[in-house]
């Protein structure tokens, strides 16, 4: 047997990286939280998030003038009979939004082992949002970009509400193969044309998607308020920012294939520290200038009690 | 350490060629990275280093591998491994003295138990390249085997069937037979060494012989040391004129002190005379006493323990009632009768052939050119029988014969290459009978038996084809020699002539009931009977020179030398064995090493800084 082990070639399927499974605790602390999402967004009438929408609604706001087809039980009775005149209640109605979680199942993201591993990290995220979006009434849809695309595991999945469509969610994410290379450009021009608007997160590293948040006219311009929400959350691994390297080294681009001599020194090392730092900064203040949130999470913080916590301090969850 | 196959060195080139492959093959260590792309703006250029050589555990597998495997092709020898071969060959006393169980022997009871330990232990110690071989040093010197050291097995069971038996042997004859063995097989000449396993005992009694030289080392090897012995050192019977016997016997003390003994005289088992006797050192005293009629077996035991037991006991097969009265029947005088009356212990009865009447006091009947109508009830010697007796079936007559070289043992050991028969008959070979003796057949004429044996209504019959008159045997030496073979399938052997030591005359039955073929050496006291007629036969260890344990001078040997062997042999302790085993052990080890990172490969793809081979 250990033989047998030995003379096989492994498949990629046994390389795979940790099942996906959110467990009960957290999953309880997620139904208690909602994403935060845009008053200015559009979505249905049955969710839980505001709206700036001013429709009768029992949630008193705001009156207006009664109008031929004003449905009757919204009519301020109190106000007619101090003022004589008709006037309509104006509530704040809670509207459900249809969530987009992009996620990169591009090479680079296969990167780390365990689980640190970056698409094992963004398959957590994504269910963990995901399943904060279909406690809460949301639509929810995942489009992956990257991957093998011979594989029906890249089609997206959803839309689908309800926690009870959560099984499916973990078990399509489970299926989500690494490889390619990133083409999230692609994926949001689909997008673009396929919905009106929602809340559109994005789970990426970042790497070889250089038109999607900087450069003139990036991938990302066209999604904004109030027809998009856009989150972006850059994942990274901490080797990513701070590698160890030492010696004479040959790097090999995971998605391109091209290599790069390299004398690992200290200067190079500090030299590539500061690219990283200000190819981060850049991304955030380009989203920032573009109304997108934008956080960066470490492969290193732990999902319960690092990962959402931070989130929830961004403003991401409310 | 001494390389045997140097030329297996030349397996140590092997080192710089792995050396310069871990050089070729020594690449930057690859590290996956998710993109380039800040690397690129990082990177300093590398520049070009001298190439140094990687230090790795695999490499010194490699080299480590190479290395030994390169010294097991030059098969080291460790220091003292190497030898010069020797041919050795080992003298081994085989005499009765041998079988003395004086003390100080260790581990063995005798002193030819002792040599034949030694024997063992020099055989078993022969190493490739040597030669070895065995001689008897017994009466007759007998080469073993010899051969290399894959003789060495059969040498030693050879060695262990060896039993003490008989006097000293002949040095000289043993070490030229020795000196034959030792000859060089394969033009390859090795120093001699003779290695003699005996006892004090062994040697001359007076002044040393002329000196004997020996063409390589003599190593003398003695067991056993000054003993005391008493002995029977004779024991005979002889007939009285008035039909009894006279027994004979002689104790001899060969000790250095007083023996005190007694003599028991046994008739058919029943002891007759007890007496005590007391001998002063080297003394000697005879006794004889009357026998009755009838009496078969004499015995006399000497009591009291001493360093050789064999030589305490003797027996003696006494004829009895047969009669050693031979009835020549002839017509003529014939050449045969003084062949008959040469022999001794016959007394041969002369008749005509018209006065034939069977003699009952007669052992034994002649009838030369005649056939009586009857054969008598006794062993019978039938002479050139007449045509139409119905003995033989005649066919024709031969003139001119020459003998033939006979395979019987008894006819054996005669010359008859000068012997001329100018006439004898053709016979065929009759049913009963068996041909002992032929003529040899030339220019096309087959031969015709000459002497033929065998049963005939319950007696012994041997029939001579040819009338000796008819020859020119009766000038020759080999006549009565012809005549007392003849006489040995007609008439029991005398009793008084076996010794321990001596080969058997005929086929014969041990003590212990096991068969022996004519020509064994006989190494066991006691009666023996014979295997193809009635009769039994004493084989004592009555012999003076070999009761006598005195230590001896030993032969004088001269030594031509051996000369150092100029061949250098390897020796069994070559290391190329255990270099493979390491050899063999160590490739797995690194083919596990090698292929480490697929046993430890992690379920995702490794961490940055990990070194992986590029896709």
């Amino acid at each position: 047997m250990w033989l047998r082990d030995i003379f096989r070639r492994r498949d990629k399927a046994a390389l795979a990286a940790p099942r996906t499974a959110l467990d009960e605790q957290l999953l309880r602390r997620l139904e208690r939280l909602g994403l935060s999402a845009a008053r200015e967004l559009r979505g249905g009438l049955s969710g839980t998030h505001p709206s700036r929408r001013r429709l009768p609604a029992p949630t008193f706001s705001d009156h207006r003038p009664y109008s031929t087809g004003d449905d009757l039980r919204y009519v301020d009775w109190n106000a007619y009979a101090r003022l004589d005149d008709l006037h309509l209640k104006l509530g704040e109605p809670e509207q459900d939004i249809g969530v987009t979680v992009l996620i990169d199942s591009s090479a680079s993201m296969d990167w780390g082992s365990g689980d640190r591993n970056k698409l094992h990290y963004a398959r957590l995220l994504a269910a963990m949002l995901g399943y904060v979006a279909l406690a809460n009434g949301d639509r929810l849809r995942v489009i992956p970009f990257g991957g093998q695309d011979n594989l029906p595991a890249t089609a997206p999945w959803g839309p689908g509400s309800g926690r009870q469509r959560v099984v499916g969610l973990l078990r399509y994410l489970d299926g989500l193969i690494p490889g390619g290379t990133a083409t999230p450009a692609a994926r949001l021009r689909e997008l673009m044309r396929e919905q009106r608007g929602g809340y559109l997160v994005l789970i990426s590293d970042l790497w070889h998607s250089p038109d999607l948040i900087l450069g003139d006219s990036p991938a990302l311009s066209p999604f904004h308020l109030p027809r998009w929400q856009v989150l972006m959350l850059q994942l990274l691994h901490p080797q990513e920012l701070r590698p160890d390297l030492r010696g004479d080294v040959e790097l090999v681009d995971s998605e391109t294939g091209a290599r790069l001599t390299l004398e690992a020194g200290r200067a190079s090392l500090s030299a590539y520290a500061g690219a990283v730092d200000r190819w981060c900064d850049a991304v955030a203040s380009a989203c920032a200038r573009r109304g997108i949130t934008y956080a960066r999470i470490t492969t290193d913080m732990p999902l319960e009690t690092a990962a959402l916590p931070y989130l929830r301090t961004r403003e991401v969850l409310r | 350490v001494t390389w045997l196959a140097p030329l297996g060195l030349l397996g140590l080139l092997a080192l710089p060629v792995i050396l310069l492959l871990h050089l070729v093959r020594q690449r930057r260590r690859a590290v996956r990275v998710p993109s380039l792309e800040l690397w690129t703006m990082a990177a300093a250029p590398v520049q070009r280093k001298p190439r140094r050589l990687p230090l790795t555990l695999l490499l010194l597998l490699h080299l480590l591998v190479a290395l030994l495997l390169a010294l097991s092709l030059g098969r080291p020898l460790l220091p003292g491994g190497a030898f010069a071969p020797t041919n050795t060959i080992i003298l081994l006393d085989t005499s009765t003295s041998m079988a003395a169980t004086d003390g100080g022997l260790t581990g063995a009871t005798t002193r030819f138990e002792a040599a034949q330990a030694a024997a063992r232990q020099l055989l078993g110690a022969a190493r490739k390249g040597d030669r070895i071989g065995v001689v008897t040093l017994g009466t007759t010197p007998r080469l073993l085997g010899r051969g290399g050291p894959e003789a060495a097995d059969s040498l030693i069971g050879a060695v262990a069937e060896l039993r003490p038996a008989g006097a000293d042997g002949d040095l000289l004859a043993a070490i030229n037979l020795a000196s034959a063995a030792a000859e060089p097989e394969d033009g390859v000449a090795l120093p001699a060494r003779y290695v003699v396993l005996t006892d004090p005992a062994y040697g001359a009694q007076g002044a040393p012989t002329q000196p004997i030289t020996a063409t390589g080392d003599l190593d003398w090897r003695v067991f056993g040391g000054p003993a005391d012995n008493a002995a029977i050192v004779a024991l005979a019977a002889r007939p009285l004129r008035d039909g009894g016997q006279q027994l004979y016997a002689r104790v001899a003390n060969f000790g250095t002190g007083p023996a005190v003994r007694t003599l028991q005289v046994l008739l058919d088992g029943a002891v007759v005379e007890s007496e005590a006797l007391r001998l002063e050192a080297g003394a000697e005293a005879e006794w004889s006493w009357p026998i009755p009629r009838g009496v078969r077996l004499a015995e006399a035991r000497l009591s009291g323990g001493d360093a050789a037991p064999a030589d305490d006991h003797a027996s003696a097969v006494l004829s009895g009632g047969t009669s050693r009265r031979v009835q020549l029947v002839s017509a003529l005088p014939t050449p045969l009768e003084r062949a008959l009356k040469a022999q001794p212990g016959l007394e041969v009865v002369l008749s005509t052939p018209e006065s034939y009447r069977p003699d009952p006091d007669a052992g034994l009947a002649v009838f030369v050119d005649y056939v009586p109508a009857a054969l008598p009830a006794m062993p019978t010697w039938l002479v050139a029988p007449p045509r139409g007796s119905g003995l033989v079936t005649e066919t024709g007559r031969l003139g001119d014969l020459q003998v033939d070289r006979a395979q019987d043992p008894r006819f054996a050991g005669l010359d008859l290459r000068s012997v001329r028969i100018a006439r004898a008959s053709v016979v065929d070979s009759p049913r009963w009978a068996s041909v002992l003796l032929a003529s040899r057949p030339d220019d096309g004429r087959p031969g015709t038996p000459l002497v033929l044996s065998g049963v005939l209504d319950g007696q012994p019959r041997t029939v001579w084809t040819f009338d000796p008159a008819h020859s020119n045997l009766a000038g020759r030496l080999a006549f009565p020699l012809l005549a007392s073979a003849t006489l040995r399938t007609l008439l029991p052997h005398d009793s008084s002539a076996l010794r321990l030591g001596q080969p058997a005359p005929e086929a014969m039955v041990t003590p212990d009931g096991s068969s022996i073929a004519a020509g064994t050496v006989l190494t066991e006291p006691g009666l023996y009977q014979w295997s193809e007629q009635e009769g039994t036969v004493a084989v004592n260890a009555v012999d003076p020179a070999e009761s006598d344990l005195r230590p001896r001078t030993r032969p004088a040997v001269e030594s031509a030398g051996a000369g150092a062997s100029t061949l250098l042999q390897e020796a069994g302790s070559e290391l190329w064995r255990p270099l493979l085993i390491a050899v063999l052990v160590l490739l797995p080890l690194e083919w596990l090493y090698a292929h480490r990172r697929r046993f430890a490969r992690p379920n995702t793809a490794p961490p940055a800084g990990r070194a992986q081979r590029p896709a």
